[in-house]
């Protein structure tokens, strides 16, 4: 295992990489340079740079990480409880596919269910899969990003699904990145690749979770750089929801979508735990009659900090994005929120309806909010907003008329406002699984907080552990 | 069962009550009239302690296990359990809260005051059911977030659900017949006269005699300029339908 200090010595961890892929094909050892040095054609941004204005890499460069360079799990047979609680996360009817502190286990219970019809490993694929194949995923909107760049030079193991033509996936593929106190400090790098053809229709989960959340004790602290990329042919359908609950870590995570005609795609970033997290979600319509939505939700407490750049391209006419990202900001927690939306010349008919809103709930916690929308069409569509605010008077008082106390008032607000998010989620699964999670969120709240808080945090810290407590047996 | 004595009260350093006095008996239906902007809806909050509100001198109270209480040094949620309910006259939206769950916190929290059991899922719904019957409302309304899209019919009529669920000692409904039509307002006259009871009070604050046909007050105030400047029995509520506030206002300026 190499250690490294993560960005700084990408080029020495990418001399470790290409020894160790030797056995695979040149074109892929090419391939991976080529996006290596893209990655780094920039160098390393500091906040002078406007995409990185309010996100200082500081607390990644500082660090210290290990590069984790083997494919598969090779820890032995994963123990039963662990795989018992993982499991019983998994949306409903799900298919799980288990990365353990970044390598891919297939012996986990319940992915012997994947089929190699649609599945190979990204190993697999990359010897099956000639330049074409790549350079497509390689070249599209988002992937000259330098953490983008860095997963596609560096990744040791991913995930490609390729589905056939009018394939239908009754069961969604929930892919778990799991880290685990026997790595604390590993740099996971892994890849996603899903494409969807005309007509095919799938379900994806991504949740990248550290044992943390499932024990409750904040303690790993790796750092996960993802690349999850999709491309929908016409009328594909697809739906993705991701989830970062890892209260200790670092996460860099890029997602690019490419849509073709009629084609429909879900997102929802779900962000409820890292010490910092990067997110950059690049979608570009390729062809008209496509519709995507970006819903989003980040929940903050202590120090965390997540940053959501998100970029919609409408190149062409009669497309629509909806987008609605919300935030709750307790103690000293700091998110960034900025999405561009792009509406060029020839997106004519076109529909964005973008909104980013913010609930603070201490006055040390900070959001920097920048909704930007670029219209060059005349005949389109488009509102865009955003907002920061504290807990409504109004609202609280009426509940407190209604015999509820303060704490349990302020929890109910707090959960309503991120069950406005949570509600648009149109798949019942889907919708109850993030419903869990924020839930979840509260809990970590409770037990992190010390009663000696100030009254904001005490306030929904009380309501928190009476969550905790109804769920005592 | 509810004295007020000599209340001043103020928003953002405007005096709107300026000595207002008033006494609620066990049984007994007031009605509250009086020309806009006279300081009714500041009452109503006063009771129920919005923070906005600031009271300069007199007091509020009320009747709590036989015993007359302070009301002003209680927190909201307090007075609430202790038997006072305000409909409001803009009920506030809550996005994102089922109406279910929210009457569920309200019920569970009045359970815990009075040292009862509190209500499971299962057990609420029923409850919900049979009070949404009794006030002649479409189940739909229980799913829905809290008066988020509701009509403005809808949302009074929503205040009086909550009224039902929380079965208050002293409703004070603010304005609960404005914008209601006929049948919704004679419903919920009806649903409010169910839930009477004999040691249970009604303040209506009103700008229309209709309602009161219905549930026919034992006195009816005259409020102005933050102040009770008169009080009347019913026929007081036909006379001010009849021939307007001008009188009135005129013998109080004398
Ligand atoms: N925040 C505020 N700042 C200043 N004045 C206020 C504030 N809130 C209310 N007022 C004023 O207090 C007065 C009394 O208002 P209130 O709402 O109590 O009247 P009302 O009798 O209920 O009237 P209506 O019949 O129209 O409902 C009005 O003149 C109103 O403008
Ligand atoms: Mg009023």
């Amino acid at each position: 295992m190499t250690t490294f200090s993560t960005i700084q010595s990408i080029q020495e961890a990418w001399s470790v990489r290409k020894t160790g892929l030797q056995d695979t094909r040149r074109q892929t050892i090419e391939r991976r340079e080529r996006a290596i040095n893209l990655a780094l054609a920039k160098g390393i941004p500091n906040t002078r740079d406007e995409e990185w204005k309010y996100t200082s890499l500081r607390p990644l460069i500082d660090r210290q990480f290990d590069l984790i360079d083997g494919l598969r799990h090779d820890g032995g047979p994963v123990d039963g409880s662990l795989v018992a609680r993982i499991n019983a996360r998994l949306a409903v009817n799900a298919i799980p596919i288990v990365f353990i502190n970044g390598r891919l286990d297939l012996s986990w219970p319940g992915s012997e269910a994947l089929d190699s019809d649609y599945f190979r490993t990204l190993s697999e694929a990359e010897l099956e899969e000639d330049s074409t194949f790549w350079d497509e995923w390689q070249s599209t909107q988002g992937m000259d990003q330098l953490f983008a760049g860095i997963n596609a030079g560096l990744a040791h193991e991913g995930v490609v699904l390729v589905l056939n033509a009018e394939q239908f996936l009754k069961r969604p593929i929930h892919i778990i990145h799991l880290a685990t106190k026997d790595h604390p400090n590993a740099a996971r790098i892994n890849r996603v690749v899903v494409s969807v053809p005309e007509l095919a229709d799938v379900i994806v989960y991504e949740e990248f979770i550290s044992m943390d959340v499932l024990s409750l004790k904040p303690r790993v602290g790796e750092w996960t750089n993802s690349l999850t990329q999709f491309k929908l042919g016409p009328k594909a359908k697809c739906a993705y929801y991701r989830i970062v609950s890892s209260p200790n870590s670092f996460h860099t995570g890029s997602v690019t979508a490419v849509l073709d005609r009629d084609s429909q795609l879900d997102t929802f970033s779900l962000a409820i735990g890292s010490r910092f997290a990067r997110i950059n979600i690049d979608v570009k319509f390729t062809a008209p009659g496509a519709e995507c939505t970006l819903d989003g939700l980040y929940l903050l407490q202590g120090e965390e900090h997540v940053d959501h750049h998100t970029t919609v391209d409408h190149t062409v006419g009669n497309c629509k994005t909806n987008q609605l990202y919300k935030g709750i900001l307790a103690d000293k927690g700091r998110a960034v929120f900025n999405g561009k939306i792009y509406l060029r010349k020839d997106a004519q008919g076109s529909e964005a309806y973008q909104s980013n809103k913010n609930l603070l709930l201490s006055s040390e916690a900070e959001v920097d909010t920048k909704p930007q929308l670029e219209i060059d069409a005349n005949d389109v569509k488009a509102t865009h907003g955003a907002a920061i605010g504290s807990i409504n008077p109004a609202e609280l008082f009426y509940l407190r008329s209604r015999c509820i106390g303060e704490a349990e008032a302020t929890a109910m607000l707090c959960h309503g406002f991120a069950e406005e998010c949570v509600m648009k989620v149109k798949d019942d699964d889907a919708r109850a699984l993030l419903r869990d999670r924020v839930r979840e969120w509260f809990k970590l709240f409770a037990l992190t907080h010390s009663p000696s808080d100030p009254l904001t945090t005490k306030v929904i810290d009380l309501a928190a552990r009476k969550i905790l407590n109804e769920e005592k047996p | 069962m509810l004295e007020i004595k000599n209340l001043h009260a103020a928003v953002d350093g405007k005096e709107i009550l300026s000595g207002l006095n008033l006494k609620v008996n066990a049984g007994e239906v007031h009605a509250i009239m009086g020309p806009n902007g006279s300081g009714k809806s500041t009452l109503s909050k006063v009771l129920a302690g919005h923070p906005d509100y600031t009271v300069s001198s007199g007091h509020i109270e009320f009747e709590v296990n036989l015993r007359m209480k302070n009301v002003l040094d209680m927190a909201p949620e307090e007075r609430a359990r202790n038997g006072i309910f305000l409909a409001f006259q803009y009920p506030v939206e809550i996005p994102g809260v089922p109406n279910s769950a929210f009457l569920k916190a309200s019920y569970n929290a009045i359970c815990k005051h009075q040292g009862a059991k509190e209500a499971t899922d299962e057990m609420f719904g029923r409850i919900l059911i049979e009070k949404c019957k009794l006030l002649n409302m479409d189940e739909k309304f229980i799913d829905r977030e809290v008066n988020v899209a509701f009509s403005g019919g809808e949302k009074k009529r929503n205040e009086i659900l909550q009224m039902a669920v929380i079965q208050p000692r002293l409703a004070f409904l603010d304005e609960t017949d404005s914008g209601l039509d006929v049948d919704s307002l004679r419903i919920v006259a009806e649903g409010v006269n169910k839930l009477r009871k004999k040691d249970n009070a009604i303040v209506l604050v009103t700008h229309y005699q209709r309602i009161l046909n219905y549930i026919v007050p034992d006195f009816v105030h005259v409020l102005y300029k933050g102040r009770i400047i008169k009080t009347g029995g019913k026929e007081l509520a036909l006379q001010i339908e009849a021939n307007g506030y001008d009188q009135i206002l005129k013998e109080f300026q004398n």
